[in-house]
This record gives structure tokens, sequence and C-alpha cells, in this order.
């Protein structure tokens, strides 16, 4: 069974400490902020992959390190 | 009084009752359950007087204060106005935290994540997220490679803080005059644990005297988040 989600609110002024479940609306926000980090993460890995099979075809021509950082 | 400054009684003289008050009661650090039982006891403060105001809840924070002549004040410096602990939170907001009482805020948080997830900042008033208006920018510098990567938004409902994960995550926002009814910016930076440093910023055109704010993650997340507050004056 999936932990609940709560929320923690502190009121400074009186010193409460509240906590409750997430309402449906902030839990489809989560949701949806969830989705946007795993879809820019997705799109982050894709282009260090890319960067390493770039570099490995420059190797393969025949560049060294030093003149591939100087590109 | 306060500010009769120091007396220095001789063998046999007479301790009266104003010395008494004069001397020592009103030049003593007098402790007070809240700021109402202190207003209670002096209605009328003079400059100097030093008070220290108790727990008044599971949250509250002691302070010492000190009458200006105007206000009670806490001394200069940073003042820890708010702390909490948490464990599997999706999100922790403080209510009633910023004041007139002081100017500037640094928010410091330690989180860890039930797993990798963005953090996200909004601003809160009177007791309602702030959810529309934000604009931020930043950079992630990675540790392994040193490579940059930027990231901006315009519009959005809410401005971005971190990136969390299994190992513990640290970081800090300020929070420039967030109580004066105005356009409110933070600047923010956290190490991204194994990732890299993350430094960033964002400004919210909310006009309204921000007086709280919530900090959310993707993932729930375990950990705790101090406020201190900064006055100008």
């Amino acid at each position: 069974m999936a932990e609940e989600s709560k929320a923690v609110i502190v009121n400074v002024a009186t010193g409460e400490v509240t906590e409750r479940p997430l309402t449906a609306d902030e839990i489809a926000q989560r949701e949806a902020m969830q989705a946007e980090a795993e879809a820019r993460q997705a799109e982050a890995d894709a282009k260090a992959t890319a960067r390493e099979s770039a570099l490995a075809k420059l190797a393969a021509l025949g560049l060294t390190a030093d003149e591939v950082a100087a590109l | 009084m306060a500010g009769a400054g120091k007396k220095t009684f001789t063998a046999g003289e007479v301790l009266t009752a104003s010395d008494v008050n004069t001397y020592l009661m009103e030049q003593s650090v007098m402790y007070f359950a809240g700021t109402a039982a202190r207003s209670s006891a002096i209605p009328t403060p003079t400059t100097g007087m030093t008070s220290y105001i108790g727990v008044t809840g599971t949250a509250s924070i002691p302070q010492i204060e000190t009458y200006t002549g105007s206000a009670w004040q806490t001394p200069y410096g940073a003042t820890l106005v708010a702390s909490r602990s948490f464990t599997s939170a999706a999100s922790v907001a403080f209510d009633n935290v910023f004041s007139a009482n002081y100017t500037n805020y640094e928010i410091f948080w330690n989180l860890l994540g039930a797993s990798a997830g963005d953090v996200v900042f909004q601003w809160r008033l009177t007791g309602a997220d702030v959810a529309t208006s934000y604009a931020s920018t930043g950079v992630v510098i990675s540790t392994t490679t040193g490579a940059v990567s930027a990231y901006g938004a315009n519009a959005s409902t809410l401005s971005y803080l971190a990136q969390v994960g299994t190992a513990r995550m640290s970081g800090s926002v300020k929070c420039f005059s967030p109580f004066v009814a105005s356009v409110t910016h933070i600047t923010t930076h956290h190490s991204h644990g194994t990732n890299g440093v993350h430094l960033g910023g964002s400004y919210n055109l909310n006009t309204g005297a921000l007086d709280g704010f919530k900090i959310s993650a993707g993932v729930n997340v375990t950990g705790e988040i101090q406020v201190y507050g900064y006055r100008k004056s």
C-alpha cells in the first residue's frame, strides 16, 4: 500500500503544527510536478548519453582528448 | 524605569521600594509566556527593558527582546524565528513567519527524499498558497563534468528549488522583504547531492504582504527547515 502523503503546516504566530492528508488538487499538482521532473531527467540523461556517444566517435576519428576538449 | 543604570548599595542603607523597582525589577530580564502577557504586565514599557518570551506552542521559538522606545525587538543579527523537523511529508508550510519585525529572511533546509524528485517553493498569503506569477531561472553545475545546464520559466505556478534524492540534500533560500507589499524576490542555492550545485533565483508578482511559504516535493521527504530573520534597524 502506498504511503499516505501529508501536508505539514506550521503556524509560527501560535506555535501550532497541523498535519493533514493532501487534498485531491494537491495530489494532482504533485503528480504533474513529478512527471515533469521525470521528463526533464530523462531529457538530461539522453543528452548525456548523446554526448558520450559523440565523444567516442570523435575519439574513433583520431582526435585526442585535448583536441576534443578544445572544440 | 529602565535606564537608571547601576547603584552600589552601602551597608545599612535603606532599600526603598523605588530602588527595588528601578534598579532591580525594571532592569532585570523578565519572563513572560507570550507577548500578550507582557503587554498586560507592562502596558507602558521604557527604553532598555528586556524580556524573555517563552514557548507558547509546539513550534514556538523563545526570544529575548529589548524595548527600543518604540517597539520590542530582538538583538541585531540573525534571529531564529521558526524551526521544524518532519518525516515523510509531501509539503511543509510556515504561516505567519514573515512580519514587520524583520526585513529579510533566510531559510535553511535539509531534506532526504524517498526517491528522486523535485522540490519547489511557493509563497503563502494569509494561509493560502500563492500559485501564480512566478518567474525563475538558474543553473545546475555538474560535480562530475562541470557541465552547466540552465533553466528558466515565466508565469509559472511555483519556483524551482532543488532535486532531492535518497542522499541528504542541503540548501538555503534568501527572501528579500517578503512582508513588503511589492514584487518579491528570492535567491536560492543548494548542493545537489551527488549531481552538482544549483544556483537560482525568482520573483513573484503578487503585491501582497507575504507572510508565509511552502516547500513541496514530488516525493515524500524527511528533514528539517529553519527560518532566520534579519532586521535593518
